[in-house]
C-alpha cells in the first residue's frame, strides 16, 4: 500500500522514538511505584508500517494467540494504541506484576484486571508524554483487553477504513528477572499521521531552536 | 412534581450502583453520589468542595493521584484494579471484611477541567469467585499435592503454569524456578510438544504416551504421560500427569539385556561345545541309559577306527575289552549326575589294547562319557614301578650284603677266638698239659657268649628278642661295666661317669642295656679318632603328655635316662635324621653292621622307652636312652648270680631235642646235676615214653621238632599225664613272644643259647 508510506524522515522517526522512550521510562517509574520492584522498559526499535505489514510482522513473530490492551485516543492526535503480548506471556506478566505466591487460579482470576492496568499505565504514559511534549491534548479512553492473532488483533475495535498505518514498537520488559517482550502499536489513519508529522516537525524545530538558544 | 422539575441526571447519578465522584484539577469534590457516600461513610455535604485527601482524611496513593492528574491535565483515562491495589481508597470494612474495589478515572467536561472517579464494589463478586475457587482448589489440591505422580499444568503456549510437589521432587526444580518456562525445553522432554499440541487441539489421548524427561541434574527420567485439556476464562490449559516409570523401564531394559545376553551366552556356549566336541583329543560318547550309542566325536571314531555311523547304534559295552566289561557294568549301575571316574581298556582300531581313563555322568535318559587315552601313562607307570622294584631289590641285596658281611666279620672274629682256644685245649690235652687250661676254655666261652650276644642283638633289632624287663639299678649296672668300658675305648679316650644318686629303678633287660651302653661307648670312641672324653650320665625325668607325643608316643610318666656323650666329630642334620635307620652306617663295609643305633632304638622302644640323639658337627654327639622308672620296692636284680646250680634228687627228665649235640649237652648236665635223663630225638621217639607209665617228672622239649612239634607233643603228653611239667626250649623268638598263650600251668620256656647253669636253675625251679 503506497499511501501507507507516509514519509516520516529519519529525524522525525528518531524524534518519535525519543518521545516514546521518555513515555516508556515514565511508565517504568509508575510500574516500579506500583509493584515495589525495579522495572526496566525499553523501546529498542520503532518502525512505521502499513497495517497489513504490521499484521504480517506480528504473525511472523508470534504464531500463537495474542492478548492486547487496547486504548483509543482522540483530539489533536487520533488513533488507537495497543500493547500486545503473546497470550502465553500474559500470565507471566501478571505474575510478575502481582507478585506473591498466587495460585494459578488466582492469577487467572486477576489476569484481566492486572493486565488492563499494566497496559493502561504504559500506554497512558506513552500517549500522554507524547501529547504533552508535542504540546497537544488528547483524550484517552479506558483500556480494554482484546484477544486475537497477529492477523486479527489490529482489526479489533476498528472503526476506521483500511489503510491505517501502524507505528510498530518493540518493547522489552524486565520485571523480577523475567524478560518479557511485547509490542506497542499505534494505529493511525492518514490524516492523523500527517497531523503527527506536523507536530513532530514543530517539536524538532522547537527543540533544535531551544538547543541553538542555549 | 412535574417531570420538568425533576433533575434526572442528578437522580440518575445518585441511583447508580457504583461510587461516583466528580473532581476538579485540584481533586476538589464537585459531585459525590449516594453510593459513594454509603461506601465511604462520608456524606456528599461533607465531601463537597474539599480535596479528595481532605474528604477521605487519608493520604491518597501516588498512583491514584497520577491518574487523576493525567485525567484532568492530559485527558487520559485510567483503570486501577484491586488486583494490584489491595486498598486504594480507605473504605470502611463491612462486617469486618475489606471492601474490594476497582477504580477508574476518566476525564469529563472541557478538556483539562474535570474527571470522573468511579469506584466499583466488587467484594461480593470477588468473594463468590474466591469461595468457588477455594472450594475447587481444596479438592484439587488434596488430590494433586498428595499424588505420587508429577502433575504439571501448561498453558496453550507450552509454558509451565503450575507444578505439584511430586513434580518438584521428580525433576529437582522448585516451582518458582519453572513456572512461566516452556515445559519441553526445561525438562528436556522430547515428544511432549506433539502430545501437547494434540491435546490442545482437543483430541483425547487414547493411552498414556511414553516420553523421556530430564532431571535438573541431567539424569534421564522415563515418563508415562497422560494429559487432558481444560479451560478457564477463555484460556486453555493442559494438565499432564507425568508418571516416573524409570525403575520399570530400567527393569524392562535390564531384563531384555539379560535375555539377549543369555541368548548370546547360550549360543556362544553351544558353539564352544561344538568346537570342543570336534577338536577334543578325548573320546566323547553319548549313549542312552541302556548303553546304545547315540553320538561319538571324531576322536572316538579315530581311536576306535570307525565312522560315526558304525558306532552309533552299537552298545558302549562292546567297546570295552572283554575282561573289563564287568567293570563297565558295575560303573554303569553307579552312574549319576555326579561324574564317575574309572579306568577301562578298549580295543583300538590297530588291535592293541588301550587304557582309557573314563569320566562319565548320567542325566536325562542319557549318559555321557569322556575318555582319555592313558595307555602311554600306564606304560610309563609300569616301567617306573618295575624300575622301582628292581631298585628296591638291589637295595635289599645291598643291605643284606652289608648285614651278612658285618655279621660274618663279627662271627669270624668270635669263631676264631673259640676255635683257636679249643685247638689249644685239644693240643694240650693230647700232650697231657692240663695246667692252665681254664684260661683257654674261658676265652672260648667268652667268645661264644659274645656271639650269642650278637644274635641277640640281631633279634632285638627284629624286635623278636624276648626281653626280660626287671627292675634294675642303672647306676650299679654302669659301675659294674666300668672296667669293660675303659678297656674297650683305649687309652686316648677318657670315660667319666656322672650318676645321679636317686634316680630309682628302671624296668629293663639288664643284658640288653649293657649291650646298648657298650655299643654307644664304642660308637663314641669311633667318633673320636684323636681322643676325647666320653661322659656317661644318668638322670631321672618326668615326661608330660605333650613331650610324650614328640617322643614317638611313649607313655607319659617318670623315666630314668642314660646319656652317652662324646666330644667327637658330631654329625650333620641329614646324617642324624637317618642315624636310627637300620643298615645306615658311616663305617666302611665289613666294619660294622649298621645296626648299632637302630638296634638300640629298637631295644629302647621294646622297653617302652625312647632313644634320642643330639649332635652338632665338631661338638660331639649325645645319645640318651629313656627307660621307664619302676615302682620302688621291687627287688633289683643284683649282677650275675654266680650261684652253683642246685642238684637234683634223682628225678626223671625226658629230653626231646633233634640236635644231637644240644641233646647230648643237656643230658650230660642233667646227669651231672643228679637227674635221671631219657633222650628222644623227635615225637616218634618221645610218644611211646610219654604215653607209657614210666616215671617222668619233667619233659624238656624243643619246640621246633621235625614232624609233630613240641607244642602238639605236649598236648598229647598232658592227656596222659595232666600234671606233667614241661620245659620248652626254643631258638625261635616267635615262640617266646607268645609264651603266655603258649604256656599253660606247669609249663615254662627257656631260650637258646642258654648257659648250663641257667638250665640247672630252671629245672630245679620247676621241680620244686
Amino acid at each position: 500500500m503506497t499511501q501507507a508510506r507516509v514519509p516520516l524522515s529519519e529525524l522525525e522517526i528518531d524524534a518519535l522514538t525519543e518521545l516514546l522512550n521518555i513515555g516508556v521510562s515514565k511508565a517504568a517509574t509508575s510500574l516500579r511505584d506500583l509493584i515495589g520492584t525495579h522495572v526496566a522498559l525499553s523501546v529498542p526499535h520503532l518502525a512505521l508500517l502499513s497495517r497489513e505489514e504490521a499484521a504480517k510482522t506480528m504473525t511472523e513473530r508470534e504464531a500463537n494467540a495474542l492478548v492486547g490492551v487496547h486504548q483509543s485516543f482522540e483530539g489533536d492526535l487520533q488513533g488507537r494504541a495497543l500493547l500486545i503480548f503473546p497470550e502465553a506471556k500474559s500470565l507471566e506478566l501478571v505474575r510478575a506484576v502481582a507478585g506473591g505466591d498466587l495460585s494459578l487460579e488466582d492469577i487467572i482470576a486477576l489476569e484481566h484486571e492486572a493486565l488492563a492496568e499494566t497496559g493502561n499505565i504504559i500506554l497512558n504514559n506513552c500517549l500522554a508524554t507524547m501529547a504533552n511534549l508535542l504540546k497537544r491534548r488528547v483524550k484517552i479512553s479506558l483500556p480494554k483487553i482484546v484477544h486475537g492473532t497477529g492477523e486479527t488483533i489490529f482489526n479489533i475495535g476498528d472503526t476506521s477504513e483500511e489503510g491505517d498505518s501502524a507505528l510498530f514498537l518493540y518493547i522489552d520488559f524486565l520485571i523480577r528477572d523475567r524478560d518479557i517482550r511485547g509490542y506497542i502499536t499505534m494505529l493511525m489513519d492518514m490524516p492523523a499521521l500527517f497531523a503527527l508529522r506536523e507536530l513532530l516537525r514543530e517539536f524538532i524545530e522547537r527543540t533544535s531552536g531551544e538547543t541553538r538558544a542555549e | 412534581m412535574s417531570d420538568e422539575n425533576v433533575k434526572w441526571p442528578v437522580l440518575g447519578f445518585d441511583a447508580v450502583d457504583a461510587g461516583l465522584a466528580v473532581l476538579d484539577r485540584e481533586t476538589r469534590v464537585r459531585a459525590w453520589n449516594s453510593c459513594l457516600a454509603s461506601l465511604t461513610g462520608i456524606s456528599a455535604e461533607l465531601a463537597m468542595g474539599k480535596t479528595l485527601e481532605q474528604t477521605l482524611g487519608a493520604e491518597i496513593s501516588p498512583r491514584l493521584l497520577t491518574s487523576l492528574r493525567q485525567a484532568t491535565e492530559l485527558g487520559a483515562s485510567s483503570t486501577l484494579s484491586h488486583a494490584l491495589h489491595p486498598s486504594l481508597l480507605p473504605l470502611p470494612d463491612r462486617l469486618g471484611r475489606p471492601v474490594l474495589h476497582n477504580v477508574t478515572v476518566t476525564p469529563i467536561g472541557e478538556l483539562g477541567s474535570y474527571c470522573l472517579l468511579h469506584v466499583a464494589d466488587i467484594t461480593s463478586i470477588a468473594l463468590r469467585e474466591k469461595v468457588l475457587r477455594e472450594r475447587q482448589n481444596a479438592r484439587y489440591d488434596a488430590v494433586v499435592d498428595s499424588a505420587p505422580d508429577a502433575i504439571v499444568t501448561v498453558d496453550a503456549g507450552g509454558a509451565i503454569q503450575w507444578i505439584n510437589k511430586a513434580a518438584e521432587s521428580s525433576f529437582g526444580y522448585a516451582s518458582a524456578e519453572v513456572v512461566g518456562r516452556p515445559l519441553a525445553a526445561l525438562l528436556g522432554v522430547d515428544g511432549l510438544g506433539q502430545t501437547l499440541r494434540t491435546v490442545l487441539q482437543g483430541a483425547a489421548l487414547a493411552r498414556p504416551v511414553e516420553i523421556i524427561g530430564q532431571h535438573k541434574d541431567g539424569r534421564r527420567i522415563d515418563l508415562e504421560v497422560s494429559a487432558s485439556r481444560w479451560a478457564s476464562h477463555d484460556r486453555v490449559f493442559v494438565t499432564a500427569i507425568l508418571r516416573d516409570i524409570t525403575a520399570r523401564k530400567l527393569a524392562d531394559r535390564t531384563l531384555r539385556r539379560l535375555n539377549e545376553t543369555l541368548e548370546n551366552i547360550a549360543a556362544e556356549r553351544t558353539a564352544d561345545r561344538d568346537r570342543m566336541w570336534l577338536l577334543s583329543s578325548d573320546l566323547m560318547i553319548v549313549a542312552r541309559r541302556d548303553g546304545v550309542i547315540t553320538a561319538t566325536n571324531p576322536a572316538a571314531n579315530l581311536l576306535l577306527g570307525a565312522t560315526d555311523d558304525r558306532l552309533v547304534g552299537s552298545n558302549i559295552r562292546d567297546l570295552f575289552m572283554e575282561d573289563d566289561r564287568p567293570g563297565w557294568d558295575a560303573a554303569q549301575e553307579k552312574l549319576t549326575s555326579a561324574s564317575l571316574r574309572f579306568e577301562l581298556r578298549v580295543t583300538a582300531s590297530d588291535g592293541k589294547l588301550r587304557w582309557i581313563d573314563w569320566n562319565a555322568v548320567a542325566a536325562d535318559e542319557f549318559l555321557q562319557a569322556v575318555g582319555r587315552d592313558i595307555t602311554s601313562e600306564k606304560e610309563a607307570e609300569f616301567a617306573l614301578r618295575s624300575a622301582e622294584e628292581a631298585l628296591r631289590q638291589s637295595q635289599k641285596m645291598d643291605a643284606i650284603g652289608q648285614l651278612t658281611g658285618g655279621i660274618a666279620h663279627d662271627f669270624n672274629n668270635l669263631l676264631a677266638g673259640v676255635i683257636g682256644a679249643m685247638e689249644i685245649v685239644k693240643r694240650r690235652l693230647h700232650t697231657g698239659r692240663t695246667e692252665d687250661l681254664t684260661r683257654f676254655t674261658d676265652a672260648a666261652i667268652g667268645s661264644a657268649n659274645r656271639a650269642a650276644a650278637l644274635t641277640h642283638r640281631l633279634l632285638a633289632f627284629a624286635r623278636q628278642q624276648p626281653l626280660n624287663p626287671q627292675p634294675h639299678d642303672i647306676n650299679e649296672l654302669i659301675v659294674g661295666m666300668d672296667e669293660l668300658l675303659r678297656r674297650s675305648v683305649g687309652e686316648q679316650v677318657k670315660v667319666r661317669t656322672f650318676l645321679s644318686p636317686s634316680i630309682g629303678l628302671a624296668a629293663t633287660d639288664g643284658n640288653q642295656l649293657e649291650n646298648a651302653i657298650l655299643n654307644l661307648v664304642i660308637n663314641a670312641r669311633d667318633a673320636m679318632a684323636d681322643g676325647g672324653t666320653i661322659d656317661i650320665i644318668t638322670t631321672s625325668t618326668k615326661v608330660n603328655l605333650r613331650q610324650a607325643v614328640s617322643m614317638d608316643g611313649v607313655a607319659p610318666g617318670e623315666y630314668v635316662c642314660v646319656s652317652v656323650k662324646d666330644t667327637g666329630t658330631g654329625m650333620p642334620a641329614e646324617v642324624m635324621a637317618k642315624a636310627f635307620d637300620p643298615f645306615f652306617t658311616t663305617k666302611p663295609i665289613g666294619k660294622g653292621t649298621g645296626l648299632g643305633l637302630s638296634m638300640i632304638y629298637g631295644f629302647a622302644k621294646q622297653s617302652k622307652g625312647h632313644a634320642r640323639i643330639e649332635s652338632e658337627v665338631g661338638r660331639g654327639t649325645t645319645v640318651t636312652l629313656y627307660l621307664p622308672r619302676t615302682q620302688a620296692g621291687a627287688q633289683p636284680i643284683a649282677g650275675e648270680a654266680v650261684l652253683q646250680a642246685p642238684s637234683g634228687k634223682g628225678e626223671t627228665v625226658l629230653v626231646i631235642e633233634d640236635d644231637a649235640s644240644v641233646r647230648m649237652l643237656i643230658t650230660e648236665v642233667l646227669h651231672e646235676l643228679g637227674y635221671a635223663a631219657i633222650e628222644a630225638a623227635d615225637s616218634r621217639g618221645a610218644l611211646p615214653i610219654l604215653t607209657s607209665d614210666a616215671r617222668l617228672d619233667l619233659v624238656i622239649s624243643d619246640v621246633g621238632l621235625p614232624g609233630m612239634d613240641g607244642k602238639k607233643l605236649a598236648e598229647i603228653a598232658r592227656q596222659h599225664r595232666p600234671t606233667l611239667r614241661i620245659l620248652f626250649v626254643t631258638g625261635y623268638a616267635e615262640h617266646a613272644k607268645v609264651r603266655d598263650e603258649f604256656l599253660s600251668e606247669g609249663m615254662d620256656m627257656i631260650t637258646k643259647p642258654f648257659s648250663l647253669d641257667t638250665l640247672g636253675h630252671k629245672v630245679r625251679e620247676m621241680l620244686a
